[in-house]
Formats: structure tokens, C-alpha cells, sequence
């Protein structure tokens, strides 16, 4: 055999292995346009032999199908779709469950949540927000010290979006956690809880020992927009951290007249950083406090 | 296994053993590439179009999503500045902002750029991070919370990269040359890998080659270029900055970011100090770093390819096209020579040391070894009775193979949807035989002369990582160790 025929044959097998990859990838794209133009439950075989299928788009028919035929008890099909490794199966999962919500699926949801794909767990957020009385009642047991951190900063991100009172409160509760992440949590979703009590653990976060979050309890402050808190927001422009100063000079700039007259009582003072931070804030124009504050 | 030979001799026989050597280096480097070509195709079937999804439309207008900066360097062509900076600001994402960086020497945009945004000038509100050149001023615009524009002398690419890392605040950063267009929906399909729950530490797309002038350039998928340069580019990117990217994937990324815009995690370069100043292709450099980084953290992010058409990018004048492949080619060569131990240390395992060998073979072996082979041709043209098998064995190994690969990563296009007709399926492939007859010759002509420049030690080839970069204009030293800002 000639080294020209040996060449030739290795380019030829490279080209009916592309081809036959080609024609697969053909194959299967036509299965997967199939599939959506005939829409859920429509396509051969059970919901069962679907979700075995190694073709993502099949198991998340099957998912939207167990949706359909929910009523009839597939609820242990979804779970294990909600489990899948592909997002888009988890999704169609999720859509699927809105129509048998229960608070069993709801604990289910809430306990699986931090292991979800950012998408999927944005939209569970959604789906949760509608059933809005079993997630307060599921979250209320849940929010305890004594859960695991992980858990605990995905349900208060979720709490940040429900945006139920009660739910706030008892995330103040967990203002003082060990956990830094976990303060810097309640800090952030407090933010959203315009009340009294929410100012003053946040007052008291200004001086947490960790620096993250001094920084985020002075940016909540500042969206809270309560005049009360500028005093110990001019103090915050003398911390020893580049970012609490900065978010406290902020803070102070969204705080009407009375933080505008402590950021030049800072420039005139006699902590030099304090009176830089304060010089660059007072020259932001509204706009711009705006959007580095809300950054 | 010898090639037949009509002519005997010593030195017949060394040209034959070399004739061997380049048909084989091309065989075994066009087969990888043709195993990359090969594994995208699952890349491809297993790819979720979030935009196309009726439940996630309402997830990707969440403000909820994670913010991004999309920090923007380099020169760009005589009005492109202002109509580019206006596009990045209407882009279809909830929460971003746009980091400019002018440099003052290419087109002295800034007084256009202060009347069309109306910019004023900010104190310093910057925490610096990653030391850079002086900045002269910072500005902000009435019109545009979004825009940040910071106007600093030109002190090299990894300088501005660096100025625009610390002005930016958001936890994700797109770096992107001021000659790239973004699609407008190019935030949220980059974002996917990391939406979608993948362990990622960068996402990249390549700029696809529009034609200057042409309107609708950033929603176009493929080149629509007639010129020759543009056709080859247009073909160059798509197999080479598309496809065989996409097959590196399932490996845990490619090590090369030619072109193209790249989506980092912010505290990532903050951990590996930003852009090695010396470095003469900034983003590879930036690369090799991260993969470092990520393997001493034990990390198994990966660096990942899309190959969405996000970006686009007009077609460059020869020129400027010469101009930029000639630091590419530096910048590879003084990757290998800088990162040496990084790149071939034995716990990077298989795959990462494959990834390296074909850097290695593209910027060194392969030009020399082709040139080589052109020698060959030539010799078996002009003298008489040496006519041999090496002629169709050349040319099969290497314009044919890559012409077959060409028309695969065309074929792969088409599957995506990228034509708009079969006339511009045909354009391109024309084009990709035009590519072998002039572009291939051009680009080995480029790397050769790289090559020589390392070797006449005109090129710096290795960089102190050690050595202290230029002096900081911080405006915070006593902070510049909270970099890692929550939001």
C-alpha cells in the first residue's frame, strides 16, 4: 500500500465519520423541531420511556407531559425530572408542577433550591411567589439558625424576592448568625423591608466585624432613605475599609440635605480619608449616586 | 513506511524522510483538528437557547440576574466609537454597565464623546485594584447611568484592560475590543453556561466578519464579506474560532482566545492580578494565568466556547490585519516561552498537555514544516525526473485536509441556521478554497517571521511575572485589599 493511499484512506475515514455525525446531528434536530411543533404529550410512547431517553429535548417532553396527566398522580415522575442533569428538563419540570402546587411540593421545591441552576431556580422563585401562602408557611419552619448556610442564604434571596413582611421579620431574626454570608444575606434583603426594626438591625450591622457587611447594611440604608441613620452613616465614612466608606458616602449622598451636609462636614474634617471619600461622592451627580448605589 | 524515490542518493533520501515528516505533522495536526469538529456536534444538540423558551423569558428580564460590566479597550475606526458605545447601551439585559476606556491617541473622540453622552468629569470613586498608568479623568454621563468613561494615556493593551478591571464593579467582565459590535441580546447568551448551572470560569465567542459599512453587521452570523481578506477571515473564524473552540469544550476549554470577546468572573482576575503588562497577547497570556490559577484552587472550572453569533466585527483593512497576526504570533510564542512550566507540567494531565502540543505546532513546527514543504513542491516541479508521490501527498494532507475541514465547519453552519441562501453557502465555500491558495501561505509567512523575530531576540519572549508594573495612581492604598465586594 502506497503512503499516498494510506493518507487518502485516513482522510477518507475522517470524512464518513463527520458525515455520519452530521447526518445524526440532522437526525436528531428534526426529533427535537418534531417534538415542539407537535407539542406535549403528543409524541409516541409513555412519559416513562421518554424520561429514560438520552435526547435532553424527549425527557423534557416528558416532563411537560407528566404536567398534563398530573392530576392522575405523576408527581414522583416530575420530582425525578426536577433532579435532571440537563436545565432545560428541570424547567419543563417546573412549569409542570404549577398545576398540582401543594405544600408538599412546595417543601420539595424550597429543600432542592440551592442545588438548581441560577434559571431554573429564578423561575421556581416565580412559581413560589404565586403560591405565596405555602411558601410563607414553609419558610417560616425553615428559617432557623440552625439550618444549613447554604440553604438558608438561597431561601433568604428567595424571601428578597417574595417581599412578604412576615417573611422579613423572620429573616431579621437571623441577623445576628455566625455566618458573615448569612448576615450579609439579611443585610442585602432587608433592603427591601422599609420598617423600624429593619433599620435598627441594620444600624447595629454597621458595625459587624466583618467588612462585607458594614458594606451592604450601608447600601440598605441608603435605599431605605431614612434621614435618622446619618450620623452613624458619617461614622461609617472613617472605616478602615475602602468599600464601607465608600457605600456609607453613598448612602449619605441618597439621604437628602442632611447627608449632603454630613459629606461636607466630612471634607472640611480632619480624617483624610474620610474627607476623600466624601470629595469624590459630592462630585456624583444624582444620576450617577443612583446607579453606583444601586450597583 | 518510505516514500517510493526515482532519484537515489544520501541527500534524496533526506529530502524524502523530510517530505515524510511534513505530510505526517499535517495529518496528525488536521486529524485533531478534525476530532475538534467531530466533538462539537454534541455541543451542538446538547445547546438550550434560553431566548427561545417561553418560561425563561421572564427569567431573563429578572433584575435578579447577575450584573455585568462590559469594559471596552482598544481603537476603533473614525466614528465607530460614538454608534458603538450608543449599541452596548441599548442591549437587552436587566442590570449592566459599560466601561470605556479612551486612550487619546487613536481618533480624539473624547470631546465627541463628552457632547453625544454628556460626560462630565467624576472624582477618582475607584478602588484600584490592579496598579495601571496614570488616568487622566473619569467621567460619567447626565444622559447614561450605564456609562463610565475613564481617559488615560496609552501605555499597551493589558494597561487599558487593567484601567477598565478596576472601574468595573459588577461580579461578571466582558472584556471587548472597541472594534467589536455585541448582538443585542449577546449579555444574556453569554451568561448561559453560568444561568444554566455549568462550573465555568470564563465563557468566550468569537467576532464574526461583517463588511465595513454594512448595516444589521451585528445581527449577521456569518460573513457577508466579497473582498478575499474577509472571505478567508470569515472562514478562518468559523473553523477555527467557532467549531474547533466548540470541540474543545468538552475537555475544559481552549487555551487560545484569538479575537472574539471573553466573559470573565471578576474575582478571578482579581486573584491572578489582572493583565500581565509586558504580555503581547494580553487575553492568552490572561488564559494560561487563569488555568493556573484555577488548577492550584483545584478548581474544575471550565473555559468555555458558545458558538451563538454574539459579536461582530468589520472587516479589517490588510494592514491592520498584518499588524494584529504579527502579535499574535509573538504573543503565542512568548506564552510558550513564559509559561513553559505552567503549560507542560505533568499535573495538567493529557488533554491540558494535547492543548499545549498544538499550540506548539501551530505557531512553531507547523510554518517551518510547511515552508519546508513548499520547497519540496517547488523542487519537484522544476527539476527534471523529480516528480514523486510527495506532490499529491502535500497536497492532500495539507491545503485538502484543511479544505475538507473548512467545508465541515461550513456544514455545521448551515445546520446552526448562519445563511440567509444557498448563493452565500456557495460564496464561502469558495472563499475556503481560496483561503489555501493565498491566505494559508500568508498567515505560515507571518509566523515565520514571528518566529525569526523570537529567535533574533527581537521579541521579549519571556516576561518577569514578578516584575512591578507601572506605579498605581490608587486613590486607596490602605483598601486595595477588599476586592472582592459582594453585591
Amino acid at each position: 500500500m502506497t503512503t499516498v493511499t494510506m493518507v487518502l484512506l485516513v482522510l477518507t475515514a475522517w470524512h464518513v465519520a463527520f458525515i455520519c455525525g452530521y447526518v445524526a446531528l440532522r437526525i436528531v434536530d428534526r426529533d427535537r423541531i418534531t417534538m415542539r411543533r407537535l407539542g406535549a404529550g403528543r409524541a409516541a410512547g409513555s412519559a416513562d420511556d421518554l424520561a429514560r431517553s438520552p435526547l435532553w429535548w424527549r425527557r423534557a417532553d416528558a416532563a411537560r407531559r407528566a404536567g398534563d396527566i398530573a392530576r392522575l398522580g405523576d408527581r414522583e415522575l416530575l420530582y425525578l425530572l426536577l433532579d435532571d442533569a440537563h436545565a432545560a428538563v428541570q424547567s419543563d419540570a417546573t412549569s409542570s408542577l404549577e398545576s398540582l402546587l401543594d405544600a408538599a411540593a412546595v417543601g420539595h421545591l424550597l429543600d432542592r433550591l440551592p442545588e438548581r441552576p441560577m434559571a431554573v431556580r429564578l423561575q421556581q422563585h416565580a412559581l413560589l411567589a404565586r403560591a405565596l401562602p405555602l411558601t410563607t408557611t414553609a419558610l417560616m419552619r425553615r428559617l432557623a439558625p440552625d439550618a444549613s448556610p447554604r440553604r438558608l442564604k438561597s431561601w433568604i434571596a428567595l424571601v428578597e424576592n417574595l417581599e412578604s413582611p412576615a417573611l422579613f421579620a423572620r429573616v431579621g431574626t437571623l441577623h445576628s448568625h455566625p455566618d458573615p454570608l448569612i448576615r450579609l444575606s439579611v443585610a442585602r434583603a432587608l433592603k427591601r423591608h422599609r420598617d423600624p426594626e429593619a433599620e435598627e438591625m441594620l444600624l447595629i450591622a454597621l458595625h459587624d466585624h466583618d467588612w462585607r457587611v458594614r458594606a451592604v447594611a450601608a447600601r440598605s440604608l441608603g435605599a431605605h432613605g431614612n434621614a435618622s441613620a446619618v450620623p452613624r452613616l458619617a461614622g461609617g465614612l472613617r472605616d478602615v475599609r475602602w468599600w464601607v466608606r465608600f457605600r456609607c458616602g453613598l448612602a449619605l449622598a441618597q439621604l437628602g440635605d442632611d447627608g449632603r451636609r454630613a459629606l461636607a462636614d466630612a471634607r472640611r474634617g480632619e480624617d483624610r480619608y474620610a474627607g476623600e471619600m466624601a470629595t469624590m461622592i459630592g462630585g456624583l451627580s444624582t444620576t450617577s449616586v443612583t446607579e453606583l448605589a444601586d450597583g | 513506511m518510505m516514500i517510493p524515490s526515482n532519484a537515489g542518493g544520501a541527500s534524496t533520501m533526506a529530502l524524502d524522510v523530510l517530505g515524510l515528516v511534513v505530510v505526517l505533522l499535517f495529518v496528525v495536526v488536521h486529524s485533531g483538528m478534525a476530532l475538534l469538529l467531530l466533538r462539537a456536534m454534541p455541543e451542538l444538540w446538547s445547546r438550550w437557547d434560553l431566548s427561545d423558551d417561553d418560561a425563561m423569558r421572564a427569567v431573563l428580564a429578572s433584575p435578579a440576574l447577575p450584573t455585568v460590566s462590559v469594559a471596552v479597550t482598544g481603537h476603533a475606526i473614525a466614528g465607530w466609537t460614538i454608534g458603538g458605545v450608543h449599541s452596548l447601551l441599548a442591549l437587552h439585559y436587566p442590570r449592566y454597565e459599560v466601561v470605556l476606556v479612551h486612550d487619546g491617541v487613536a481618533n480624539g473622540d473624547l470631546d465627541a464623546l463628552i457632547e453625544a453622552f454628556d460626560l462630565y468629569k467624576v472624582p477618582p470613586a475607584v478602588l484600584v485594584n490592579v496598579p495601571t498608568g496614570a488616568v487622566r479623568a473619569y467621567y460619567r454621563s447626565r444622559r447614561h447611568g450605564k456609562l463610565f468613561v475613564i481617559d488615560k494615556a496609552f501605555a499597551g493593551e493589558p494597561d487599558e484592560l487593567n484601567a477598565a478591571l478596576n472601574a468595573s464593579r459588577f461580579p461578571y467582565v466582558l472584556m471587548m475590543s472597541a472594534g467589536t459590535t455585541l448582538r443585542s441580546d449577546a449579555l444574556s447568551r453569554l451568561m448561559r453556561p453560568y444561568l444554566v448551572g455549568h462550573h465555568v470560569a470564563a465563557v468566550s465567542a468569537a467576532a464574526r466578519v461583517v463588511q465595513a459599512g454594512m448595516d444589521g453587521g451585528p445581527q449577521a452570523r456569518t460573513a457577508r464579506s466579497a473582498t478575499w481578506l474577509g472571505g478567508a477571515l470569515a472562514i478562518r473564524t468559523l473553523r477555527d474560532g467557532v467549531y474547533s473552540r466548540l470541540g474543545w469544550n468538552g475537555a475544559g476549554g481552549q487555551l487560545v482566545t484569538d479575537g472574539g470577546v471573553i466573559l470573565h468572573r471578576r474575582d478571578h482576575l482579581l486573584a491572578i492580578d489582572g493583565y500581565r503588562r509586558s504580555a503581547k497577547d494580553a487575553a492568552l497570556d490572561l488564559v494560561v494565568r487563569l488555568r493556573g490559577y484555577l488548577a492550584s484552587q483545584q478548581l474544575a472550572d471550565a473555559i468555555l466556547t458558545i458558538a451563538d453569533p454574539v459579536a461582530s466585527m468589520r472587516e479589517p483593512t490588510a494592514g491592520d490585519h498584518r499588524r494584529r497576526r504579527a502579535a499574535t504570533h509573538d504573543g503565542q510564542l512568548q506564552v510558550l516561552a513564559t509559561h513553559r512550566a505552567l503549560l507542560f507540567g505533568a499535573q495538567r494531565g493529557t488533554l491540558r498537555l494535547l492543548a499545549t502540543m498544538h499550540l506548539v505546532a501551530g505557531a512553531i513546527l507547523a510554518p517551518v514544516l510547511e515552508l519546508a514543504g513548499y520547497a519540496l513542491l517547488f523542487r519537484a516541479f522544476v527539476v527534471p525526473g523529480a516528480w514523486h508521490p510527495f506532490v499529491p501527498l502535500f497536497l492532500l494532507a495539507v491545503p485538502g485536509f484543511a479544505l475538507m475541514l473548512s467545508l465541515w465547519a461550513i456544514m455545521l453552519e448551515v445546520h446552526a441556521g448562519g445563511f440567509a441562501s444557498r448563493w452565500e453557502i456557495a460564496r464561502l465555500c469558495g472563499h475556503a478554497v481560496l483561503e489555501q491558495l493565498w491566505y494559508r501561505q500568508w498567515v505560515m509567512w507571518t509566523r515565520l517571521r514571528a518566529l525569526w523575530r523570537a529567535m533574533r531576540g527581537r521579541t521579549a519572549l519571556s516576561t518577569d511575572p514578578t516584575a512591578p508594573a507601572s506605579p498605581a495612581d490608587s486613590t486607596d492604598v490602605a483598601g486595595a485589599t477588599d476586592r472582592l465586594m459582594p453585591r
